[in-house]
């Protein structure tokens, strides 16, 4: 137990004196390793843990779900989705903030991660917003949150990063994540009346309506539903396992751009290689993460948290909610695939052992890590508002941020003590369970 | 050419090959998908090959970020006295747990070397695979050594392009 808070103590103080987070957790993992067996045990160690990390068949989703949502954010079908959202609901007060939502989950439909939906939004929405009069707080918060949604409605890079470190089938994760993302896009809509309310002069009173008629524009959203179509429905229908549904998303993804002459060759280029960037930040985290791990598994950390929740009779229920209070302070210093790579498995083998299930806790852990991007001082998405909109204040975005929070705070308490919300889609899907 | 020319030139070639190999990677599951669920020919080292080549996809990009300082960081605190050291340790920690990796790699390189193993079903030799992995593994940690010296010879200006959390998911 001790070992164990030192190594972590280590780490993060690593972290905080800006070693990147990939090198500080293999380099503590490592020298832990070495002082607990020998060199020779770590090395081999690190070659079984390299090889697990970087020739994993089912970690081939990563890239290539993380170049689908490049591929389609960089065909510019934002746009579309933010006229079609704004048709629907853009002429009532505070329609244009809530289409933002909206186009965050439709967006999300097709992209895997949260920094791009909150990216790709952002520069389509906030001008708009800007431009017709809306807070800059209402209208940097509404992207910031929206993009959350970006890890939670499949496909889910977290998700999948998730379902491998715990062996839980990755398509029943994706079906769990649906309705708590479509519960987050209406709680976000409350957030949004909530803040017009607080501050009325924080929306238009009326807008103008686009001429387009309404189902012009809807059925223009066509690719979107087709290529999630495609995905999910091979997934759930057995027709492809979630590896073939990436390859398969984001060759049609390639198309798609392609046809819509909005990427060519150079921005091809360039969003290959972003692809590979941004893929192989991730896979140094999980191997510095996974190093770090086999120290962490060492110590028997979670042996002795077992015995401690046993020894203290502590109910099930109080487990789960320490555990969620310590996401949520964690959620406020570090991003979240750390967290998430961090945290699983010391809990992991502690939620198994009292019996709840899998999915279930994969859905809770990513609603509190998602918590965590919008919240201060390492609020992800707060960081990604401000290089699209470099002109609001932060304390502007983080003050706008406020009502989202609070009513992701209800939406946590109620995914986690109504576990119906996102088991029923993953059992209907799939009757025999994992 | 100069140094600095001649890396600049070494990171495209480097980020070239990883966008081919991602490309290939799509490729190769849809050639496979199709082939199975519309002929009845799946590629049935798919898997074997796809493998091999999410590793050279991570491998060749991890040299980019050791001397780009690309890796994720956490700008919690902002110290900029110290912000030379800072540069300097992260260089020197890249440079030992990827030193572990080279090592690790090395020493399996030699081992599969020992008995000539191939791939199950394409038969294509380990060594390879693993000999490429290593040298990739070495050049991370001498760029990565590179970057703390540069850090501490006032001189040289780094190729920097430090990643934000932001930039990751």
């Amino acid at each position: 137990m001790t070992l164990a808070l030192l190594a972590f103590l280590a780490a993060f103080a690593l972290i905080f004196f800006q070693v990147p987070i990939a090198l500080g957790l293999g380099f503590v993992g490592l020298m832990g390793y070495i002082l607990l067996n020998d060199t020779t045990a770590a090395i081999s160690m690190v070659m079984a843990v390299t090889r697990d990390v970087t020739m994993s068949y089912p970690l081939i989703v990563l890239p290539l779900f993380i170049l689908m949502g490049n591929l389609v954010a960089g065909s510019g079908v934002s746009y579309d989705l933010f006229r079609a959202a704004q048709a629907v609901l853009g002429r009532r007060k505070g329609g244009v903030a809530m289409a933002t939502v909206l186009t965050a989950g439709g967006f999300s439909a097709i992209c895997g991660s949260s920094v791009a939906t909150a990216a790709t939004v952002g520069r389509v929405a906030i001008p708009d917003m800007r431009r017709l009069g809306y807070s800059d707080g209402l209208s940097s918060a509404s992207v910031a949150a929206g993009g959350t949604l970006g890890i939670l409605i499949p496909p889910s890079v977290l998700l999948v990063v998730y379902g491998v470190a715990t062996q839980t089938h990755i398509g029943m994760l994706f079906a769990a994540g649906m309705i708590p993302g479509l519960v987050g896009v209406l709680g976000y809509f409350i957030a949004v009346k909530w803040t017009i309310w607080r501050k009325p002069d924080s929306a238009p009173a009326v807008m103008e309506s686009d001429p387009t008629p309404k189902a012009r524009l809807i059925l223009s959203l066509w690719p979107v539903l087709a290529i999630f179509g495609l995905v999910m429905s091979g997934i759930y229908s057995g027709w492809f396992t979630t590896v073939e549904a990436s390859g398969i998303g984001a060759a049609a993804s390639l198309v798609y751009a392609l046809s819509r002459h909005s990427v060519r060759g150079p921005q091809l280029y360039h969003i290959l290689v972003d692809t590979a960037k941004t893929s192989c930040m991730m896979f140094a985290i999980i191997l510095g993460a996974a190093i770090f791990g086999e120290l962490i598994n060492q110590t028997g950390i979670h042996h002795a948290l077992m015995a401690m929740v046993n020894a203290d009779g502590m109910s099930p229920f109080w487990v789960i909610t320490i555990m969620l209070l310590i996401y949520l302070v964690i959620g406020c210093v570090l991003e979240s695939l750390s967290i998430l790579l961090l945290t699983i498995p010391i809990f992991f083998p502690v939620i198994v052992a009292l019996g709840f299930d899998p999915v279930w806790f994969g859905i809770v852990v990513v609603v509190v890590v998602e918590i965590g991007l919008i919240t201060p001082p390492i609020g992800v998405n707060l960081f990604v508002i401000r290089s699209v909109v470099p002109d609001i204040p932060m304390s502007r975005i983080v003050l706008g941020v406020i009502p989202f929070v609070v009513v992701d705070l209800f939406r946590l308490a109620l995914v986690a003590l109504v576990p119906a919300l996102s088991l029923w889609l993953p059992y209907a899907l799939f009757p025999g369970g994992q | 050419m100069t140094l600095r020319s001649i890396t600049l030139w070494g990171v495209r070639v480097l980020e070239g090959l990883t966008a081919i190999a991602l490309l290939a990677l799509m490729a190769i599951v849809l050639v496979d998908v199709v082939g199975r669920n519309g002929w009845n020919h799946p590629l049935p080292w798919a898997a074997e090959i796809l493998e091999i080549i999410l590793a050279a996809s991570i491998f060749l990009f991890l040299p980019v970020l050791a001397i780009r300082g690309g890796h994720v960081t956490v700008d919690l605190i902002e110290l900029p006295t110290m912000a030379r050291v800072q540069q300097v340790l992260s260089g020197l920690i890249g440079a030992i747990v990827f030193g572990s990796v080279t090592w690790a790699l090395a020493r399996h390189t030699s081992r599969v070397a020992e008995f000539d193993e191939v791939t199950p079903l394409l038969g294509i030799p380990l060594p390879w695979i693993f000999g490429g992995l290593t040298a990739l593994a070495a050049l991370t940690v001498l760029l990565s050594l590179a970057w703390a010296v540069c850090h501490l010879w006032r001189g040289c200006t780094p190729l920097a392009d430090a990643a934000k959390p932001e930039d990751l998911l």
